[in-house]
């Protein structure tokens, strides 16, 4: 077996503090564009794209490192007052942000570099530099320059008057390990360097004669006397990629005593290198003085990053375990054990605990929505410049959790949610001049946890639907009769029909006839549901409800001729019992249910599943009715409600025939193994009764 | 076997052991002139291992010597308080 490569997992690593740092940059380029006006905002985008540039430099990433050192160069004028933030400027900074991330997932992904859209970039960055001079650097070196990264934003700063640099004394010796992994000691040292003037000093008497020099050992160390007003934390967050990879002190001295300047200071090109005049970050600093010198007091949140299949298998583990527990239980039952046992009472601590593990161990996966919304930012950013609208995109509830695989699943259908918005939902802006209102439309993106499931709302405030002119063309395309009478309600689900369009144009974002349908797929597949409200004038939202995870389900256990079954209870809207009075029968087979004013088809589950033939007579019959956001129903017909309980999804190996109506399996506490149903997939394979029901619904008529 | 030894690219944990063996080779000659004209990365282990070759050869009256140098890896030597002259004189 081989061992892994410690150079593409250090390149992995690097790829992952790349997403946080981007996130860094986005919040504080979003904390800017909602008018933010705190000097440390800017400073945390900058040590961002500064972090990211460093460490790209490492793995030799050009491209990146050159887009990176010209954004920062712009940034950087930003953050030493030389450059004013405009709103035209703040929106070169999303794209040039939207840019950065394109370069890093590419190079993470060695895929081709979007190298033309960066090329006009680079102009418009560039442009901005020649507008101030002082902003003008020379090209960047590529070499790993460690930065730290501060993303808590309150640091206590003050603005009091920076009193001389004092001077500090730091000792450096690497560890083996560290250039083991990949690390060097000048990128350390020019770090050090940049902080103010320097001296470096570097002891080689260790260095053993070259017969006995072992040659990946590490034998130098460094003793640097910095001048600098930067504070320890500072000088400390240089060594921050080495950290327990080398051994370093930092002590403040008397600097000019110490030591002779080197001549490798004063001899050797190149100038700029050698230039002991602080860099821009020095440059700031020097603007901002610390108080004192003084170390970080806050501990930053301890994060560990784990393999996901590690956590996939504890989620597994768990799912066994509640398995496991259920059929403890019932042999206790079947045992005849009183309620009151000592036995019944520690299973019951064992039920809560068991169900206290899982939810432990599915918050594992889950994520702030953070990251998703971030993405849809971009989407609005581009879309809005696509359709020429102004458009602001406002987002609440950034950190509500839902399970990894459903923030994944969800970027599809939010992104042609979003589109849609900017494109159809929002008005043309001479439009929405006409009818009053801003010309900036807003595009609202909300995360909520309610009623143990995830809401995700994605709301405009254009015009609204109109629904005649969506009635008009479901009828021009044949979806509905031309005489049909349709609640707002079904007028708005006319939206999710496939091949439904509004789009009286085909545009790059929308208006080809997929879209809608498409999500509402998406969304059902994650068991979820999505809706429609919408005000004339007003504005339209799109409403997901999601289950906070997708391996564990609350379900209505049922069973159909002898065979145990599981329903999602949220698909559940009630249950009836069938009496003579509510019952009617179209033709023969075809039954519907009188449910208050109307009628629903009924669906006999265990003919449809083929358990056994069709019965000719359904009366005591129980039924769950089932509802869809469509406005679509029915009701499956069981022979008995057996138990409501929350049950461990086991997905069906794709080696298995994929049979209609069924989403998944499960194994209940007497270990038998019952099919997790589909109703939505259920009642569309049937669509006799759908028809047999119009015909009674005309009948009545 | 040439005086003349071009050094690689980058001198880090990936190359120094083979430049190590390649010094080793050299310094029998008790001439050894390097070509840095095409590092970008000067590495510390690289580093060590000519200061150490350096002395190998000077201690017995040979030379050592850089016929040339990349910017970068010049620049790099600079932050960690070296010169060619320093490593050619084996950093005593």
């Amino acid at each position: 077996m081989s061992s892994p490569d410690p150079m593409a997992e250090i390149r992995a690593s690097f790829f992952i503090e790349c997403e946080e740092l981007l996130e860094a940059m986005q919040d504080g380029l979003q904390m800017m564009d909602d008018g933010t006006d705190d000097s440390e905002t800017i400073h945390v985008v900058f040590r961002a794209v500064h972090s990211i540039k460093g460490g790209a430099g490492a793995f030799g990433l050009e491209a990146l490192v050159r887009f990176a050192h010209k954004y920062e160069t712009v940034l950087d004028g930003v953050r030493a007052d030389r450059l004013k933030t405009t709103p035209q400027l703040l929106k070169l900074f999303f794209r040039a942000s939207d840019h950065l991330s394109d370069l890093v997932r590419a190079c993470r992904d060695d895929t081709p570099l979007p190298i033309q859209n960066g090329e006009g970039l680079l102009e418009e960055l560039e442009s901005f530099i020649a507008t101030e001079p002082s902003l003008a650097e020379p090209e960047p070196e590529i070499d790993f320059r460690p930065v730290g990264l501060t993303l808590d934003l309150d640091l206590g700063e003050t603005d009091d008057a920076p009193a001389a640099s004092p001077a500090y004394k730091i000792v450096f010796t690497p560890d083996t390990e560290m250039f083991e992994n990949g690390n060097d000691a000048f990128p350390i040292l020019r770090a050090l360097s940049d902080l103010g003037p320097c001296q470096i000093t570097c002891d080689t008497n260790r260095v053993p004669p070259l017969d006995q020099l072992a040659p990946e050992t590490s034998y130098l160390s460094w003793t640097v006397i910095l001048e600098t007003a930067a504070d320890e934390a500072e000088i400390n967050s240089a060594f921050e990629f080495v950290d327990g990879l080398c051994t370093y002190s930092v002590e403040q001295t008397d600097a000019q005593a110490e030591l002779p300047i080197l001549p490798a200071l004063v001899d050797l090109p190149p100038a700029a290198e050698l230039d002991p005049t602080p860099d821009p970050d020095v440059t700031t600093s020097n603007a901002k003085p610390k108080e004192e010198a003084r170390t970080p007091t806050v501990a930053p949140k301890s994060v560990v990053r784990v393999d996901l299949e590690r956590i996939e298998r504890l989620v597994n583990l768990v799912g066994e375990l509640v398995i496991n527990q259920a059929m403890l239980a019932q042999s206790l039952q079947s045992a005849g054990l009183s309620p009151h046992s000592d036995a019944m009472n520690g299973l019951e601590e064992f039920q809560r605990l068991t169900r206290d593990i899982q939810d432990s161990v599915m918050m594992i996966r889950a994520q702030p929505v953070k990251s998703l919304f971030q993405r849809m930012s971009r989407i609005v950013r581009e879309a809005s410049s696509a359709v020429g609208k102004d458009v602001r995109l406002i987002t609440e509830g950034e950190t509500t959790e839902v399970d990894k695989t459903v923030i994944e699943r969800l970027a599809d259908p939010l992104t042609h949610m979003i589109r849609n918005a900017v494109d159809h939902g929002l008005e043309s802006t001479a439009d929405r001049l006409a009818a009053g209102k801003p010309a900036e439309g807003i595009v609202r993106l909300l995360a909520a946890h309610r009623s143990g499931r995830v809401i995700i709302e994605v709301s405009d405030d254009g015009g609204g639907i109109d629904r005649a002119r969506v009635q008009q063309i479901a009828m021009d395309k044949g979806l509905i009769p031309n005489d049909a009478v349709l609640s707002d309600t079904e007028i708005d689900n006319l939206l999710f029909m496939p091949g439904f369009s509004t789009a009286s144009t085909v545009s790059d974002l929308s208006g080809r006839g997929v879209g809608m349908d498409v999500v509402r797929t998406a969304i059902q597949a994650l068991g979820g549901r999505i809706s429609i409200t919408s005000t004339q004038g007003a504005g339209t939202t799109f409403s997901i409800s999601l289950p906070l995870t997708l391996a564990v389900l609350d379900g209505m256990v049922v069973e159909v001729a002898g065979e145990t079954l599981v329903l999602p209870l949220n698909m559940v809207a009630e249950t009836l019992t069938l009496t003579p009075e509510t019952l009617d029968t179209i033709q023969p087979g075809l039954h519907v249910v009188r449910v208050r004013d109307g009628f629903v088809p009924l669906f006999d589950l265990g003919h449809l599943l083929g358990y056994r033939q069709r019965q000719d007579d359904y009366t005591d019959s129980v039924a769950l009715l089932i509802t869809h956001e469509d406005g679509r129903s029915g009701a499956l017909i069981v022979d008995e409600i057996q138990d409501q309980r929350q049950v461990v999804i086991k997905g069906l190996d794709d080696t298995f025939y994929r049979a209609p109506g069924i989403a998944a399996a499960t194994i209940l506490g007497d270990g038998q193994i019952a099919l997790i149903l589909d109703p939505t997939d259920i009642i569309a394979q049937t669509p006799d009764q759908s028809q047999a029901l119009r015909a009674k619904s005309r009948m009545e008529a | 076997m040439p005086d003349r030894l071009m050094l690689p690219p980058r001198l880090d944990a990936a190359t120094v052991t083979a430049l190590t063996a390649e010094l080793k080779d050299a310094v029998v000659n008790g001439v050894v002139r390097l070509d840095a004209s095409e590092v970008t990365h000067m590495g510390a282990l690289g580093v060590q291992a000519l200061i150490s070759a350096a002395r190998a050869v000077t201690e017995n009256g040979g030379v050592f010597e850089f016929t040339a140098l990349s910017d970068k890896a010049g620049a790099h030597l600079v932050h960690m308080g070296l010169t060619p002259e320093i490593i050619a004189e084996g950093a005593l």
